[in-house]
């Protein structure tokens, strides 16, 4: 399905009914969501404009929020914790992605590309 | 860097009163959650964190730090029983069937489409009309 060399793995955001694919982003010091979540879970309602990132699109205001994620696995054990999402209104990827701080950081991972396999587990 | 961590402690230095009164604090709040709202800016989180471990002893009652100690705070991880179906049917159809749906959200659930809509909040509104037997696959195709 993704030609270009990228790592989706799939989530359950917010207690939505349904999973999606979230890219992950190593690289980004926040996990950000698209458009289409922000409408979805109406978070410009409850998140406020008290930050300035450095994104791909260059500075966006927007605020950071605690979201439910469930890490997705078929097989063995999947995860669910309260991760920290940026959300703003500027922000026109059509992607979601899952960012270092207060979600990448929180759990131990490791990824097999000869075989495609995304590992993932609890810290301790 | 250090600067904002060590301004703490030079600025919320508190005189005791010889008397064995309360100490005296600052004539105004130390601006703790601008400084955690910079350092969160530059991509400093690490010390975004200690900053506020010492803004919350020395402000505990500053309302705008219960933000940042809101999505700051590591995540609390669990084993979730939850496990998502095999995938691989889903993968092929949109291997097969993605260029005929561009720019639409389509659910997907053991290599058959269940839904499509524009937007990830009308496919929601579909599929709550009418749950599938498990959770679908969501995937909005550029």
């Amino acid at each position: 399905m993704e030609p270009t060399a990228k790592i989706f793995v799939r989530v359950n955001i917010g207690h939505l009914g349904t999973n999606v694919l979230a890219q992950v982003d190593t690289g980004a010091p926040w996990s950000i969501l698209s458009q289409d979540f922000i409408q979805a879970l109406d978070l410009l309602s409850v998140a406020d404009r008290s930050v300035t990132l450095s994104t791909r699109l260059g500075l966006l205001r927007g605020g950071l929020i605690k979201l439910p994620v469930t890490l997705l696995a078929d097989g063995g054990r999947s995860l669910a914790f309260e991760g920290t999402f940026f959300v703003s209104p500027d922000w026109t990827v059509s992607q979601s992605f899952l960012g270092y701080s207060g979600l990448l950081d929180a759990i131990r991972f490791a990824v097999d590309p000869a075989v495609n396999h995304f590992y993932f587990g609890g810290i301790g | 860097m250090t600067l904002a961590l060590d301004a703490p402690h030079v600025d919320l230095d508190r005189e005791e009163d010889p008397r064995g009164a309360a100490p005296r604090g600052p004539a105004h709040p130390f601006p703790y959650s601008n400084l955690i709202g910079r350092l969160i800016e530059k991509d400093y989180v690490k010390a975004a964190r200690r900053l506020l471990q010492v803004a919350s002893r020395q402000t505990p009652s500053d309302p705008r730090l219960a933000h940042w100690q809101l999505v700051l705070s590591p995540p609390v991880v669990r084993k979730s029983p939850v496990l998502d179906v095999d995938r691989d049917l889903d993968y092929r159809w949109l291997d097969e069937h993605s260029k005929d749906y561009s720019g639409q959200w389509v659910a997907l659930l053991f290599g058959e489409l269940v839904a499509q809509a524009p937007s990830l909040k009308e496919l929601l509104a579909i599929l709550n009309a009418s749950p599938p037997a498990a959770h679908p696959l969501a995937v909005r195709i550029d």
